[in-house]
């Protein structure tokens, strides 16, 4: 008893002598995001304490990356002198390698310090040789934020922590930290603020936490197994395909027009112009787009049909050009071929309309072919061709521009239709398989649907203890 | 191998575009801002091929005195115009009005422009609405009565009229509409997967100039 009398004092001097550390009532954790490159953090807080929250309403959440020390390089805008962040220096922290980054009378030069000796003497007060010097350094980590400022008087500011976060400090919350290095521990901490914008000296800090890269992201695999399960479908259909059976498509009228419509531009003695749309090659509508010239362009050189093809595009005016010059060659008319036909107007969307609708109204084409990705210009284009007397045939996958087509074009390909253009085109047993299992996936997801509305209605009235939803859930 | 060669490199490019979608891990979480940036390049120098197409074109329709040959003098005109102008004065960057005369030809040129190609939609979409809206048949008659309650249930004298018109007319565009709409984006996204598939396994490829 008498030797806890004794020790009493020096655990007072201890109490109020010792750092400040985990003494606000917070909990604060970081955790790695479990499907992700390695680059975020999970940050996650709540307070323990009502009435300390009510003192302090608002708390900074700040990031330290543990292991290495940060200088940031401050300059300002011509005219003015405040200070905003021109690049980042990290190095690691150790008595020999990093210890200060200063700047010298008037910003003339920056030295960066190690215990002993100068790492790095750079004079000058030019910023960009000064960031490109500091970035020769293997030991230093430099990264640029802002080139067009000046340097400041005062060039340097350690920052080993950065606020990353301010919020309300009553309600419980998280983060995801983003933009971190894979491979490296980061700690967290909480300061808070009184109603006067006041911070407390202590914090509490969380436990460090390291990003790491996974090898498959588990958020996506509900993705997977549907690209899986309709890829087998159309994989077994093509299969039942080539094994001779008869397969039903049932009747498109857009697509059963496309004979139809270059065929009354050749009675007309009118051209036909085909518009690919105004998105690139690597739109999958601009392919499904060329898939169809390529059969138009086959039958015009059939029926000695002039073409035009204006292109927004230039990787597409290139495709363009080899599809119509094949359909030529195929079509055994070669030399019947006019590099004329399709050409390049521009990439600017409503120069582009402009310059197609005039070729519409110059030329009075006897057939128009709207295919490919539309947006705005879809009824400008539409309306014009309808002005002009040809018989239009539209198709996008753009739900948003579909009615605009309905309204001015003779035929539209809504939808899926659109895509199935080769194979209803060429009855090739192959290209037929592909879209019967496309058909099959849709009955599946209609089937799945239906499941999953009893599912949800069930969870909704409690007969179920959990949301069928969930699996439809994508990161 | 002419045809070969293009069929792998497009599996494999397809295949490792979407290994990136499931790997997280690096390389493969880069591969597709790779690609972008690419295709960025690529895309760079293919408007040199653009720019002769549209120089050639418009030769030869002033060369041969084609049918209203004169607007082919009115591009080279346009055309070399803003070339010299942007490679004369360049332009400033940061700045939302650019005062230098780059900036001029875009800000009170090249804009209005646009802005009156894209007015006309006004005109246009009177003009469609009014013949889709003609209650030719059935059909075209409950079009016609949907039409009139949506648009009278957006705008503030409709509730003035009904209470009930701007509920309605939710309705309308939250059910039917986006059912129907719904349908049709199921269809888009299945008939552009089953598209990619065949593109990726080879058996079309429109991108070497044939449908097959």
């Amino acid at each position: 008893m008498q030797s806890k009398v004794l020790y009493l004092p020096f655990l007072v001097l201890l109490f109020f002598f010792s750092p400040a550390l985990a003494t606000l009532p917070f909990d604060i954790c970081a955790v790695d995001n479990p499907n992700d490159a390695g680059t975020t953090l999970l940050v996650s807080w709540k307070c323990k304490d009502p009435e300390f929250a009510k003192i302090y309403p608002e708390i900074m959440i700040q990031r330290k990356e543990v292991g290495y020390k940060k200088a940031i390089i401050m300059g300002c805008i011509e005219g003015s002198e405040q200070m905003q962040p021109v690049a980042i220096v990290k190095c690691k922290e150790g008595p020999a390698r990093f210890k200060a980054i200063d700047v010298g009378p008037e910003g003339k030069f920056i030295v960066l310090q190690g215990d002993n000796k100068t790492i790095e003497k750079i004079e000058g007060n030019n910023l960009t040789s000064i960031i490109e010097k500091l970035s020769k350094n293997k030991d230093l980590e430099v990264t640029l934020v802002n080139r067009n400022l000046r340097l400041s008087q005062n060039t340097f500011a350690f920052n080993d922590y950065e606020t990353i976060h301010k919020a309300p400090s009553a309600e419980p919350g998280g983060k995801e930290d983003k933009e971190l290095i894979s491979g490296r521990n980061y700690t967290y901490r909480i300061i808070a603020l009184n109603a006067s914008n006041v911070e407390t000296v202590d914090y509490v800090e969380s436990l460090p936490a390291q990003p790491v890269a996974q090898w498959f992201n588990t958020g996506r695999i509900n993705i997977l197994v549907g690209v899986l399960l309709f890829a087998s479908l159309i994989i077994l259909f093509i299969q039942v395909a080539k094994r001779g059976k008869d397969l039903y498509i049932r009747k498109i009228a857009g697509l059963s027009a496309v004979d139809e419509a270059i065929g009354r531009a050749t009675e007309m003695g009118k051209p036909i112009l085909f518009v690919p749309g105004i998105s690139g090659i690597a739109d999958i509508e601009t392919m499904a787009s060329m898939v169809i010239l390529a059969r138009v362009s086959n039958k015009v050189a059939e029926y000695d049909t002039p073409i035009f093809v204006p292109c927004c595009d230039p990787i597409v005016m290139t495709t363009a050009q080899e599809i119509v010059k094949e359909g030529f060659l195929r079509a055994g008319r070669p030399d019947a071929y006019n590099p004329d036909y399709v050409n390049f107007i521009t990439q600017d969307q409503f120069g582009y309309t402009a310059g197609v609708n005039g070729l519409m109204m110059r030329e009075r084409p006897g057939s128009i072919f709207l295919l490919g990705y539309f947006a705005a210009e879809s009824l400008l284009l539409a309306e014009t061709g309808h002005e002009t007397g040809a018989i239009q045939i539209a198709g996008t996958a753009q739900a948003s521009q579909l009615p605009f087509f309905v309204t001015a074009c003779d035929y539209t390909l809504i939808g899926e239709e659109f895509f199935a253009a080769s194979a209803y085109l060429s009855r090739e047993p192959v290209l037929m398989g592909t879209l019967i299992g496309q058909d099959m996936g849709k009955i599946v997801i209609i089937g799945l649907i239906v499941i999953f509305a009893i599912l949800s209605l069930l969870s909704h009235f409690g007969v179920l203890g959990f949301n069928p939803s969930v699996v439809f859930t994508i990161e | 191998m002419k045809t070969t060669l293009p069929v792998i490199l497009t599996f494999l490019a397809g295949f490792l575009m979407l290994f990136g979608f499931f790997i997280p891990h690096y390389p493969f979480n880069e591969l597709q801002s790779t690609t972008l940036n690419w295709g960025m390049i690529i895309s760079g120098f293919t408007m040199i091929l653009g720019i002769a197409s549209l120089i050639i074109h418009h030769y030869f329709k002033i060369a041969r005195k084609v049918r209203d040959w004169q607007f082919s003098i009115i591009v080279y005109v346009s055309y070399l115009a803003v070339f010299i102008v942007g490679m004369v004065f360049g332009i400033n960057n940061g700045l939302a009005l650019d005062p230098t005369p780059t900036g001029f030809v875009y800000f009170y040129v090249f804009e209005p422009l646009q802005a009156t190609m894209f007015s006309l939609l006004a005109f246009y979409i009177a003009s469609a609405s009014y013949r889709a809206f003609r209650a030719r048949n059935f059909e075209a008659t409950l079009l016609l009565i949907a039409a009139i309650i949506v648009m009278i249930g957006r705008v503030p004298i409709g509730k003035a009229i009904w209470i009930y018109f701007p509920d309605i007319a939710n309705w309308i565009m939250t059910v039917p509409n986006a059912a129907a709409q719904r349908g049709i984006i199921l269809g888009i996204a299945l008939g552009a997967i089953s598209m990619s598939l065949r593109i990726l396994f080879g058996i079309e490829k429109p991108y070497m100039g044939s449908s097959k």
